[in-house]
């Protein structure tokens, strides 16, 4: 047999040529097509499947002494047998091979943090071939990485033993702090500090916090599955599941980020300094070029923490570039919409050239009418202008609900327009005085105009049990709602039957000093005139009231010209119309009989072009404010011209709307 | 995975081979304003139309019969299965007011051929079985499935759906037949599943259940097969499967057939019904980028597994089954896509 040291001018050879190899025999593992194919990659392929076959037979066939009490006494001068140090080689990242170089200790380190393949997957017990102090004969042995790494260390690798010591649960966050695991600026200290990182003997313990964290999900797998088969699970597995939860805990969501972006590029310095000075809309934000809220919103419900701190915000965007997916639900909980929104990367460049307002909290999801939606986006967005000009910014309150922000600016808007108006929605109960059934007028929500909801069910308390009009009914919070809650204790409640809801509303109960009032209905459907549907009485129609209360002028769009012309005029332009969502969405609204139409609204505040295409950054009335899609105009095209088709008037409905 | 390769390969070359299937494609032709209509028949000889003062009216043989009589401003959509014992018409009153996705319309059950109307409940998504005798809809504020009996309205069956948190999921329903019912549910976690419910006993077993947030199922028949297509919605998970059930052997999933395998998150909308061999449904044209991904429609048949393209023009556009033809949609016009669209000369002579 062949002697193998790892000092072995061979052994070193040898990997060098198959870490020169390496990318395509992977290439090679992963495309299964390309197993017929002849040339370079054909001995490759099948070096891969001998090596298994022949590791495998080689484990199997072998009379090892395993349990056999080895120390360094007895074992003189120990080799990994070649067939499984070939097999490590051609397994092992070659990454991390190439890190490693002729270096044992590195090795050995490698070991120890799990980062050595051989076909059978991570390397758990070596397989050596060694001389028996007493008898001097040759004889094969299994050991566990554990054992070899403990009778490795007594007399080699000092280094190790001390780097261990960095990483216990009690020092590895001050070790990480030490090392300044932050994204440089520039990209002279970016190559500097990769080049200084890299150099570090403690690359493969940073290096297996990255890989530990991805085999967590198979590690529980096989706890669950042998706690299901009424099997011990290992102690070894505990113990490395509890580490990796410990070091999920200490680690901070940017340097697991970081780390990410080390590992996988620590062949190339180049590749890793371009993705962290890469420009984009994260680090627009993060510099205050671009505002805040286009990233307060999303992060906060990825950390399901109210308030974001600059520090949070740094770890949200390292989440967003290393996990693209969790922007698919981002906000979801909190506002319901449409899903998947766009995964982080898409979002990234929707986000760029849109222009919308949108620092709030909006949910499609419970409105009962998507034109409300629409319409609220579109009066927030000039509202705020106006705002600014005035540097009158109101701060939001944390009561406000999310559906009574957009109830509130549609009454606000009825109200300028005209004081009188009659809303099709009633507040009903029996009236003790006339012993007759009387109803009110109301408009949902809690906003500060006389037909609001929270104010005509002040008038309904007082006429159905004297309670003073001077009462305001508040809106309870929807998830905190709860009678017994001193906050809630007191004065008039709307709250609502949270067990009743379905994904289509909530009914609602009333509260007036922690006691049910009973005897109060709602009846009646929000009706609202989007845009005018009668030749006669076209002033009360939404965008005729928003145009005069906001002084704001409407503009024809009829081709994607016209369109990316008004958007390029100014960036607080924007466009609004109504289509049907058949055509938006055909996959997920599908159409099936003539003229089925489900009328979807929609808001277009910039435009960005991909493989010679235009896309216009829509946000319709059920997708979440904070995840605008990139959709192509002949879709929105084929939507208007549907809903044209049927629309009383025949009317064309894409307008752009300016200052 | 080597056959399914394979099997992906050949529909690949297929579609490199079909690709610039352009067609100017006929004209639906209809003898009323083609935005009233809501359903014709394949000759032209019945129409079910609207006015705008919201009145539904049956019209053949040179009479015309109001069905539905509603206030202004009401909608409605009529549609029927290729075995034309019932239409269903769902009316939704206030429609241009009322722009909601989850209000119930009420639904009326009308004999094919009359002007009789029947309220057999609210609801959305209605869709006609076992040889359009049954009707199964879904009620967004009660959050159930009903099934019912049309010939016998009494006999009604309520599923109750899981789905607490997604607001747009509208579930779908099959029918095995009058005992064994497949219909789709999503849990917390966003994974769609295909259930089974059997009524004789009220059993509920998970059929199909995709293993991650995002993956959609849809389901059609024709007489013999069940067809189900599971497909991905986001670039998380992509690609696309419809799978073949035998309908005589609804309890033996091991007889589910994969019949098309694909890498791109298709659209789907399947029409299973136009005929016996094929299925036609909307996929995307293969793409580098999603986004900038084409909708085709193509047919697979269903025992060769052979795809062939039918639309290779116009990105956007829905299709569906009416009345032996395949009617495309787009810009809001109507297209024959198969089938012929003479209409019966009947004017006087």
């Amino acid at each position: 047999m062949l002697q193998v040291t790892w000092h072995n001018p061979f052994w070193i050879n040898f990997f060098i040529l198959w870490s020169l190899l390496y990318s395509q025999v992977i290439w090679a593992q992963e495309t299964p097509l390309i197993t017929d194919s002849t040339g370079i990659i054909r001995p490759l392929v099948r070096a891969i499947q001998d090596s298994k076959n022949e590791l495998k037979s080689f484990k199997k066939n072998i009379k090892a002494n395993s349990t056999k009490i080895i120390d360094q006494e007895n074992i003189k001068d120990f080799r990994i047998v070649p067939i499984q140090m070939s097999s490590i080689l051609l397994f092992t990242s070659s990454k991390y091979l190439t890190w490693a170089g002729a270096d044992y200790c590195r090795f050995l380190s490698l070991l120890e943090n799990q980062l050595v393949r051989d076909a059978q997957g991570v390397v758990t017990r070596l397989i050596l071939q060694t001389e028996n102090s007493v008898s001097k004969e040759k004889e094969i042995l299994f050991v566990n990485i554990q054992r070899f790494l403990r009778i490795s260390y007594a007399n080699h690798c000092i280094t190790n033993q001390n780097i261990q010591t960095l990483f216990k649960k009690s020092n590895i966050v001050r070790t990480l702090k030490k090392l300044n695991l932050n994204p440089m600026t520039t990209r002279t200290a970016c190559r500097k500090q990769f080049s200084k990182l890299r150099k570090n003997d403690l690359v493969p313990h940073l290096c297996g916090i990255v890989e530990q964290k991805k085999r967590l999900k198979s590690y529980l797998k096989r706890k669950n599955t042998l706690t299901k088969q009424n099997k011990t699970v290992p102690f070894s597995l505990l113990r490395r599941i509890k580490k990796v939860f410990h070091e999920l805990k200490v680690v901070t969501k940017s340097q697991q980020s970081f780390l990410k972006e080390f590992c996988s590029d620590l062949d190339s310095k180049d590749n890793f300094c371009s993705k962290q000075l890469d420009t984009d809309l994260w680090k627009e934000v993060q510099s205050g070029q671009r505002p805040e809220y286009l990233l307060s919103y999303l992060c906060s419900s990825l950390s399901k923490k109210k308030k974001t701190s600059k520090a949070s915000i740094s770890e949200c965007i390292s989440l967003l570039r290393s996990s693209p997916q969790v922007c698919l639900t981002a906000n979801y909980y909190t506002s319901p919409s449409l899903l998947p929104h766009p995964d982080c990367t898409t979002l990234e460049k929707n986000l760029t050239p849109s222009h919308l307002y949108t620092d709030y909290e909006d949910c499609p999801g419970f409105m009962s009418n998507t034109y409300i939606t629409n319409a609220a986006r579109i009066i927030k967005h000039f509202k705020k202008q106006k705002e600014v000009n005035t540097k009158n910014i109101k701060k939001k309150t944390a009561a406000e609900s999310c559906t009574d922000t957009l109830y509130k600016e549609l009454a606000e808007l009825y109200y300028k327009f005209d004081k009188n108006k009659k809303f099709d929605t009633k507040i009903c109960f029996m009236s003790p005085i006339i012993q007759l059934r009387k109803c009110i007028p109301y408009l949902p929500g809690a906003a500060n105009v006389p037909q609001s909801e929270a104010n005509v069910l002040s008038k309904v308390l007082f006429q159905l049990r004297g309670i003073s009009e001077s009462t305001k009914c508040r809106m309870a919070n929807f998830n905190k709602f709860n009678p017994r809650l001193l906050e809630y204790k007191n004065g008039c409640v709307i709250a609502y039957k949270k067990k009743d809801c379905t994904t289509s509303g909530c009914p609602k109960n009333i509260y007036y000093n922690s006691r049910k009032i009973n005897g109060i209905s709602y009846e009646g459907k929000l009706k609202i005139e989007y845009r005018p549907l009668h030749f006669n009485n076209t002033q009360y129609a939404i965008n005729r009231q928003i145009k005069k209360v906001y002084k704001l002028n409407e503009k024809k769009i009829h081709n994607l010209t016209e369109a990316v012309f008004f958007l390029n005029l100014n960036k607080n332009n924007i466009i609004h119309g109504v289509g049907c969502a058949e055509d938006i969405y055909p996959s997920k609204f599908p159409r099936r009989t003539m003229n089925q139409c489900r009328i979807l609204p929609f808001i277009i505040d910039g435009h960005r072009t991909e493989n010679n295409q235009t896309f216009l950054i829509t946000r319709t009335a059920i997708d979440d404010l904070h995840s605008p899609r990139a959709i192509n105009w002949v879709f929105l095209y084929s939507a208007i011209k549907s809903y044209q088709q049927i629309h009383p008037l025949r009317n064309w409905t894409l307008y752009g709307i300016r200052k | 995975m080597v056959l399914e390769n394979k099997l992906l390969m050949t529909c690949t070359s297929l579609l490199l081979l079909t690709l610039g299937v352009r067609a100017n494609l006929p004209e639906l032709a209809t003898k009323q304003a083609i935005q009233n209509i809501r359903y014709v028949s394949n000759d032209g000889l019945l129409t079910y139309y609207q006015n705008r003062k919201g009145i539904l009216y049956y019209s053949s043989n040179y009479t015309v019969k109001p069905v539905l009589e509603k206030s202004p401003n009401t909608f409605y959509t009529v549609n029927t299965s290729i075995h034309k014992k019932f239409l269903i018409a769902e009316v939704q009153e206030s429609f241009f007011k009322v722009a909601s996705f989850q209000a119930d319309h009420q639904l009326y059950a009308i004999p094919y051929g009359s002007s009789k109307s029947m309220f057999i409940g609210r609801g959305q998504a209605s869709r006609l079985h076992e040889k359009g005798t049954w009707v199964s809809f879904y009620s967004f504020m009660k959050n159930k499935i009903t099934l019912l009996n049309i010939e016998s309205p009494l006999i009604t069956t309520i599923l109750d759906i899981k789905n607490s948190i997604f607001p747009y999921f509208i579930p779908e329903v099959l029918f095995f037949n009058k005992n064994f019912i497949l219909y789709t549910d999503i849990n917390k976690k966003g994974e769609q599943a295909v259930i089974l419910f059997t009524r004789e006993d009220r059993e509920k077993s998970i059929f199909l259940q995709s293993d991650t947030f995002g993956q959609n199922f849809q389901l059609c028949q024709n007489d013999k097969n069940i067809f189900i297509l599971q497909t991905g919605q986001s670039n998380h998970k992509k690609g696309t499967q419809i799978y073949l059930l035998k309908k005589k052997d609804p309890l033996n999933i091991k007889s589910l057939k994969s019949i098309y395998t694909s890498f791109s998150n298709d659209t789907g909308n399947m029409v299973c019904d136009f005929d016996s061999e094929n299925i036609y449904f909307i996929k995307s044209k293969p793409s580098r980028k999603y986004s900038a991904a084409k909708n085709i429609i193509v047919k697979i048949n269903i025992n060769t597994s052979k795809l062939e393209v039918i639309y290779d023009d116009k990105p956007s556009f829905n299709f569906f089954h009416l009345d032996k033809k395949l009617v495309l949609t787009t810009q809001g016009r109507y297209y024959i896509l198969r089938g012929t669209s003479k209409l019966r000369d009947d004017s006087i002579k």
